[in-house]
């Protein structure tokens, strides 16, 4: 076994899930039913979930509670906008320690209590506080704080808290099994495979069949769904992927995932581009010329103050490529990249792959169901079936040796069955 | 949420500290003419900052919002004058933040608190992330809302039930986002964000000579506001 | 028999999607709806359904006005299936998931466990009721959210992309369930943008485009006028590319493309 130096996607889970939580919370603040007048804080129930899920460090649960403060701040006009700073941090911290803790992990037969408890606590603290800052501050009356205020923040603790513990169970088994959903001891088997610079590689094979394992093993990525390698060597030229820096991986290798939404993380086109040259830390002045010529690269020209959100989808896949093109690498390696997008944007994101391959030298290498897009193009073609490796070489011997041995003869395109029927004079 | 571009030129830095020097002003003091003071300085900010729409919409919401913590508090018998005092902080204090976020990019926001406020980056990325997928996820709550619809769904009249049957719509976002949240990581990790130590920030974050003149201006009204009524 | 009668629409604030149109659809057949990007085809079958309302003119089902009914009342009559099944897939089994619209609809105890043992028979999933939703692989998913349209047993069934994502055996399983469904007498419309998934599973096609009906007929009286298909921004289908290319006529299957090379064959060696 490759013990573990490498990236795990696992590492920055907490911040992800975290995100896309209270991004949730957001929303469900604005359209989530309300009990009579009162609604609940939906931002509390989903970073408490978050850290229920996650278990993060004390600091880490402080800066959880930090960040939902300020996003509160920035989204809704609240009446006293400081106290949110104060009294989410504080409550994700206690949310932080009794997580951490596992103090209140009880069961009352065979009901853990856990998540009830301390989304209880959490929102009662948040709640409490803020109301509390609300009263010193503006010097309310006594009897408001004591029979409306604090009766509303039991209130919505108690509602937060019941929606918090009929959420918890479920997500929690899918956060987990998410971790090990592949019982079988290997996902991939015996690989050999050789990708020539500069070719056009296509890897195909059923959902299922170890396609995207394959090409995240090829980027050194170990997701915590799969537990490692054994005996196994990756090179991009001489660059030996399972051993040397990861940092330096990402100027060797591009991945474009098939769910473009998870991979774009910035507001605007330019911010997005932007975030991965930020990352290495290109000048800005650098980091404007490259984008430039990304964005007219992908066809995204003139779109750089565009929100990410009102792009469509293909246009939206287009932009993960822009980025991970501005890396620079040699490689590219697409997984199923037109899969979430319609014909007319497939087809565009397939000839700026062939642009790419033909005039710029890029190796890109993309897992793929629908051939009818490559079909007529110089390429080569490796099939995969129930983790083992079929077949590696140009697309025509492929396509032969898939039809022979019936290995998923269904992908392949009726246009060049046809044709090879024709020609051994089958019809 | 901000839409517009940094147009004013003032550093986010200069906007936070603004809005912390009349907050604090505004809780330094009870005197009705003081407080009015400070609320005709914010406006005249709001207008030299050029909010537009959204920055207006907001203050006029919280002028509504205003007018009702006064009643509610008169109808507690509490004496006019604490009445308005309290609803005049409230309002100089809720607007004080809303010019930072309402003529600022969030990117410039974030910088900000990453170079001048020692924020680590984590949490000014997940600040920014957080923004992007709020309209992605509205459209996404609306298709789930469809096709929950579809088989039957319709909220209950009655409100504890309506929380449980809220689950509905809630679930297959949450179960969504915790798949998602995989692929996040690794594009992240991909893209070199857990490369600590060498990233560079587009946005300028620097003060300029007009940032301190205004944050002197703006120090110098407050205090004397504050002390002289 | 599903009937439009007048129908306009437009998004607040847009410009008009549909401009007065009337449209009748067979519904113990396959009726698919294809049209370029943005002529409407999730919007027109979301009307149906009730999810959005029209500006104007009615809905009809079996002469029954529906275009006034929300959309989960009409859940007994229509089944709809989104695109995506991730955006609706709650419960914490594959039982609880198909249950959950008969039990909504306040179908009795014993008609929903026959009503979802039905479906979920149909669908395949019989052995994976007590299986968690979310584990499940996208083809098994999508035919889920299938199930758990049947459960209520509609007369019709919405399918608004169903196949997208999938990989080729999951679609040919799913398509051979379309078409087993509309054998037991159930009415499919079908919205797709693959053009050979409608040549060879449609019995009528419905083209949208400029805000009306451009088209309304059979596949292969589409797909006969090449220019019309393209001016609509369809692509005609493979098998018909094919055979036009090698002077076979036109045909719209695989297997018809097989049968006429087979009968040229013939007539070649006879001679």
């Amino acid at each position: 076994m490759v013990k573990d130096k490498h990236y795990k996607g696992s590492d920055l889970r907490w911040i992800t899930i975290t995100t896309l939580l209270l991004a949730i919370g957001v929303i469900l603040r604005i359209i989530s039913p309300n009990v009579g007048g009162i609604s609940l804080n939906w931002n509390i129930v989903m970073y408490s979930t978050a850290i229920l899920l996650c278990r993060p460090s004390l600091r880490q649960g402080f800066g959880i509670g930090l960040v939902s403060g300020i996003i509160a701040t920035m989204t809704s006009k609240a009446a006293l906008p400081y106290a949110n700073l104060i009294s989410d941090p504080a409550a994700a911290f206690v949310c932080a320690l009794l997580a951490g803790t596992h103090f209140l992990d009880i069961k009352i037969g065979r009901v853990r209590l856990e998540p009830v408890l301390v989304i209880f606590i959490t929102t009662f603290i948040s709640g409490g506080v803020f109301v509390t800052l609300t009263k010193v501050i503006l010097s309310l009356p006594m009897p408001l704080y004591l029979y409306a205020m604090m009766p509303a923040v039991l209130l919505v603790a108690a509602l937060g808290s019941i929606a918090g513990q009929l959420l918890y169970f479920p997500a929690a088994k899918i956060f987990n099994d998410d971790n090990t959903l592949n019982k079988k001891p290997f996902i991939l088997h015996d690989i050999n495979l050789t990708v020539p610079k500069g070719s056009f590689f296509i890897i195909t094979g059923v959902n299922g069949s170890g396609k995207t394992t394959l090409l995240l093993s090829m980027a050194g990525v170990r997701p915590s769904y799969f537990g490692g390698f054994e005996n196994s060597s990756i090179h991009i030229g001489e660059f030996d992927v399972l051993k040397e820096n990861p940092a330096l991986l990402n100027r060797k290798i591009g991945v474009v995932m098939a769910d473009y939404e998870a991979q774009l993380v910035t507001e605007t086109v330019d911010d997005e581009i932007a975030f991965s040259l930020e990352n290495t830390g290109m000048a800005p002045q650098d980091i404007i010329k490259k984008r430039n010529d990304v964005l007219k690269k992908t066809g995204l020209e003139n779109m750089g103050k565009r929100k990410v959100a009102s792009l469509s989808g293909g246009q939206k896949q287009r932009l993960v490529i822009a980025a991970v093109l501005a890396m620079d690498t040699p490689v590219l390696v697409l997984d199923e990249p037109v899969a979430a997008v319609d014909p007319e944007g497939a087809k565009e994101i397939y000839s700026l792959l062939y642009k790419l391959n033909k005039e710029y030298g890029k190796t890109i290498i993309v897992a793929e169901h629908d051939l009818k897009y490559v079909l007529d193009m110089k390429a080569q073609m490796a099939v995969i079936d129930k983790a083992y490796l079929k077949f590696a070489g140009e697309m025509d011997e492929c396509f032969k040796y898939m039809y022979e041995n019936k290995v998923y003869p269904e992908v392949i395109p009726l246009r060049w069955k046809i044709r090879w029927e024709m020609e051994k004079n089958i019809c | 949420m901000t839409a517009n571009n940094d147009m004013t030129g003032f550093a986010a830095l200069t906007k936070l500290l603004m809005a912390l020097t009349v907050s604090v002003a505004s809780l330094c003091t009870t005197d009705l003419y003081a407080l009015g003071i400070l609320i005709i300085l914010e406006l005249i900010c709001a207008v030299i900052m050029g909010g537009g729409k959204t920055l207006w919409k907001g203050i006029g919401a919280l002028v509504i919002f205003a007018v009702i913590l006064a009643f509610i508090q008169l109808i507690f018998s509490t004496p006019l004058f604490l009445s308005l005092g309290s609803a005049y902080k409230m309002f100089i204090m809720a607007v004080s933040l809303l010019i930072l976020v309402a003529t600022t990019p969030t990117q410039t926001i974030t910088a900000s608190l990453v170079k001048q406020c020692r924020l680590p980056y984590d949490y000014a990325f997940m600040i920014t992330a957080v923004l992007r997928f709020v309209p992605d996820l509205l459209k996404e709550s609306k298709e789930v809302r469809q096709a929950q619809a579809c088989r039957g769904f319709h909220p209950s009249k009655n409100p504890v039930r309506r929380i449980v049957d809220y689950m509905m719509i809630l679930k297959p976002m949450v179960f969504k986002a915790i798949s998602r949240s995989e692929n996040m990581a690794i594009s992240l990790s991909l893209r070199g964000f857990a490369d600590k130590g060498k990233r560079t920030f587009m946005s300028s974050t620097k003060l300029h000579t007009s940032d301190y003149t205004v944050l002197l201006l703006n120090l110098c009204i407050c205090v004397a506001a504050v002390k002289y009524f | 028999m599903l009937n439009l009668k007048n129908i306009s629409f437009s998004y607040a604030g847009r410009e008009k999607i549909f401009d007065n149109i009337d449209l009748q659809i067979d519904t113990s057949l396959i009726t698919a709806i294809a049209g370029r990007n943005g002529t409407g085809k999730t919007t027109l079958t979301r009307l149906i359904m009730g999810l959005v309302k029209a500006k104007a003119g009615t809905v009809e089902l079996d002469g029954k006005i529906i275009s006034d009914m929300p959309s989960y009342t009409l859940a007994k009559y229509i089944g709809y299936v989104f695109q995506n099944p991730d955006h609706q897939l709650f419960a914490s089994t594959v039982y609880e998931e198909t249950a959950y619209a008969p039990s909504k609809l306040g179908m009795n105890a014993e008609q929903i466990k026959k009503n979802v043992s039905q479906a979920l028979a149909d669908t395949g999933l019989s052995t994976k009721q007590n299986f968690m939703p979310q584990t499940l692989s996208l083809g098994d998913k999508q035919r889920l959210s299938i199930a758990s349209s049947l459960a209520a047993a509609p007369k019709l069934l919405i399918l608004d992309e169903p196949t997208s994502g999938q990989d080729c055996r999951e679609r040919t399983v799913l398509l051979r369930l379309m078409r087993k469904l509309n054998k037991e007498g159930i009415g499919i419309i079908l919205v797709t943008h693959d053009m050979d998934i409608l040549a060879e599973h449609a019995d009528r096609v419905v083209v949208l485009a400029d805000k009306k009906i451009a088209f309304n007929g059979t596949p292969r009286g589409l797909f006969a006028d090449t220019e019309k298909t393209t001016a609509f921004g369809l692509e005609l289908p493979e098998a018909a590319r094919i055979s036009n290319e090698i002077g076979l006529g036109l045909c719209l299957t695989p297997r018809e493309l097989y049968k006429k090379l087979a009968e040229r064959r013939k007539s070649n060696d006879s001679k």
